[in-house]
């Protein structure tokens, strides 16, 4: 559609009549359900602006090594799974092949599975006496319980949350454009980077965000597979565990940084969102 | 120049088709479901045929026989599809410019100019597909094949998507192109009036086949069996059997009534009577003096009038069913009633016979 799209969604008519006590109930549940989410967010802002050494503790040597690894090894998973995921989630929006349900299936996995369970097993593949780690071991590559091990927990958990949103993206390009693109001399893979990639776009950096999101905030398969080593393999959420220990001047740093992080991931997510502007 | 002989198997279709053209508007016309867009598609290089053989300006895109498929990026093949297939995230000029490789950046940049003055596309360099009219899209999609030098050009409905108040002159535009570039066209629809308007050569597709290839005149005049005279809109078909022959013209029995057909030599016995309404001429009963030239006056009984835009159908009873496409004005002067009796007129020459050996 081309110009303002119409703006009465509901055909004229008498409004329908809202009666005072349901408008009040539907006040109540909402301020509920409002306050449930805002609360802990408001409370974590309040004790931390409470603490008087709040901006000490941010430069404090646990928490800038925390988010150095965290950042460090977000971003070396978030390559991984943007350069193993983009012709992943190609293949599987555009080619029907035999077992293409079990690969899908596969791809969204990490989604429902507990992350614990995950973790639990990469080291049963990856661990010493995992599966291929035992021939690893052997050839001197040692993966569990380092900052690699946390880089693959993190890959394996978010990965989907890429893979999933690429492939959408890909579907939603017409292919005929990509037809149309071989008739004017491009190759397939040319095609792909001029015609696939830059209609794909707004849901691929979507994808990003969001798996980099879920890969800051993994814990579980990375406490198991990775363990809680200082510098090594703590990254903020095993460091916000850790450190809870000891008081709460540093979660509660730490905390804040990621409450932050996420809104801002939000609002960049909601952003690409609108920005998928080519669509007529 | 394109010479296609192809076949391609699908589930529940067949596709079997052959046909040439020289360096002309060819039209490939057919109802929707006939495969005319799946020859096309082939031609390109975007389907691969099952066998079979495609020839574009005497170079060899396919053949099954040797083994020779040629990928789309390197057929020389223009191709426009149906909704134009222009690059949304592309302006204009860049999307003219999309296929060009191999330039310096001021060739290119004189080969999109040349492209949007040939198709008149000054000022619009920047905008987006989105911001085009339906024309404009169409104009793009052109300039874009043009750009690379095809040695051949394919346009799957390229008027289906517009206006139809626009039609006609982006129709006469596509022939002035034709005739300014000079090369092979192929256009595929399912409107015969854009391929009795648009066609050098017409080849009528049914059902998966090429039933017949000819000028349009010949095509829409001539019709080779049924279903392609059905097609290109002669609505009265009744079978009869030659008589007599008299003075290049053939007298038919059509159940009680006799009409005159112009042949050249002799036809088949069995024949179907074929004529089109717009060449039937309607007139009152008493009013005997009128078209003395028409060699065919059937008395005939109105059963349904049928208005179609600018023109009404009326359906007659004469012994077999015939249709007249008359103006609203003679409607009026005619007055007409179903049930009323009109004499219905037509001449010799606009009678066609198909050979029809009766069904046992």
């Amino acid at each position: 559609m081309i110009g303002p799209r119409a703006t009465k969604a509901w055909p004229a008519g008498p409004e329908q009549a809202i009666s005072v006590l349901e408008r009040c109930s539907l006040g109540v549940l909402a301020l509920v359900v409002v306050s449930f989410l805002a609360l802990p967010l408001v409370a974590l802002l309040e004790r931390a602006v409470r603490t008087s050494d709040f901006l000490e503790v941010l430069t404090s040597s646990t928490v800038a090594e925390a988010l150095r690894l965290s950042f460090i090894t977000t971003g070396i998973s978030l390559i991984l799974i943007v350069v193993f995921g983009t012709p992943m989630a190609y293949l599987l929006a555009r080619v029907r092949f035999p077992g293409h349900q079990i690969v899908d299936t596969l791809i969204d996995l990490p989604i429902v599975l507990p992350p614990a369970v995950g973790g639990l097993g990469l080291l049963m593949a990856f661990g010493r006496r995992g599966l291929l780690g035992e021939w690893l071991s052997d050839i001197g590559i040692e993966l569990a319980f380092t900052t690699t091990a946390v880089v693959m927990a993190q890959t394996f958990v978010a990965s989907p949350f890429y893979v999933r949103t690429a492939k959408a993206g890909f579907e939603a390009v017409d292919r005929e454009l990509e037809l149309v693109s071989q008739t004017l001399g491009l190759s397939r893979m040319e095609t792909f980077f001029r015609v696939a990639v830059p209609l794909a776009w707004p849901a691929l950096l979507a994808g990003a965000v969001m798996a980099w999101a879920r890969a800051l905030g993994e814990f579980g398969a990375t406490i198991m597979f990775a363990g809680s080593i200082a510098g090594r393999t703590q990254t903020i959420p095993l460091a916000i565990y850790r450190s809870l220990e000891t008081g709460l001047e540093v979660p509660l740093a730490l905390s804040v940084i990621l409450v932050v992080i996420a809104f801002l991931v939000l609002f960049i997510f909601r952003f690409l969102a609108k920005g998928s502007a080519f669509y007529v | 120049m394109l010479e296609v002989g192809i076949s391609l198997g699908l589930p529940g279709f067949e596709l079997d088709v052959s046909f040439a053209g020289g360096d002309e508007m060819v039209v490939l016309l057919g109802p929707s479901g006939a495969g005319k867009s799946l020859t096309l598609r082939s031609v390109a290089g975007i389907v691969s045929p099952d066998s079979g053989r495609i020839v574009v300006n005497g170079r060899t895109v396919y053949d099954s026989s040797t083994g020779i498929f040629v990928p789309p990026q390197k057929r020389r093949v223009g191709y426009v599809p149906q909704d134009y297939g222009l690059f949304p995230h592309l302006s204009v000029e860049a999307n003219i410019a999309f296929g060009l490789r191999g330039l310096s950046r001021s060739e290119r940049r004189e080969r999109v100019g040349e492209m949007v003055s040939l198709m008149g596309l000054r000022g619009l360099e920047k905008r987006h597909p989105r911001q085009l009219s339906g024309g404009q899209k169409q104009r793009v999609a052109l300039a874009r094949a043009l750009a690379l030098g095809p040695d051949i050009l394919l346009l799957d409905e390229p008027f289906a998507a517009l206006d139809p108040a626009i039609h006609a002159e982006l129709q006469d535009e596509l022939v002035t192109l034709q005739r300014q570039i000079g090369m092979t066209i192929v256009l595929v629809t399912h409107d015969r009036a854009e391929a009795l308007r648009l066609g050098d050569r017409v080849a009528v597709m049914i059902g998966g086949h090429i039933r017949q290839v000819g000028s349009a005149s010949e095509v829409f005049t001539s019709p080779v069996d049924e279903e392609v005279a059905t097609f290109v809109g002669v609505e009265t078909i009744a079978p009869g059997q030659v008589h007599a022959y008299d003075d290049g013209l053939a007298v038919i029995a059509v159940g009680d009534r006799r009409v005159e057909a112009a042949v050249e030599g002799v036809v088949a016995k069995d024949v179907l009577v074929c004529l089109r309404p717009e060449d039937v001429v309607l007139t009152p009963l008493q009013d005997s003096n009128s078209y003395i030239s028409a060699r065919n006056r059937l008395s005939a009984r109105v059963q349904r009038i049928v208005p179609t835009g600018t023109q009404v159908r009326i359906i007659l009873d004469c012994g077999f069913p015939l249709v007249a496409l008359i103006t609203k004005q003679s409607l009026e002067e005619l007055a007409l009633r179903p049930g009323d009796e009109v004499v219905a007129t037509f001449k010799a020459t606009a009678v066609h016979l198909i050979p029809h050996p009766p069904r046992l």
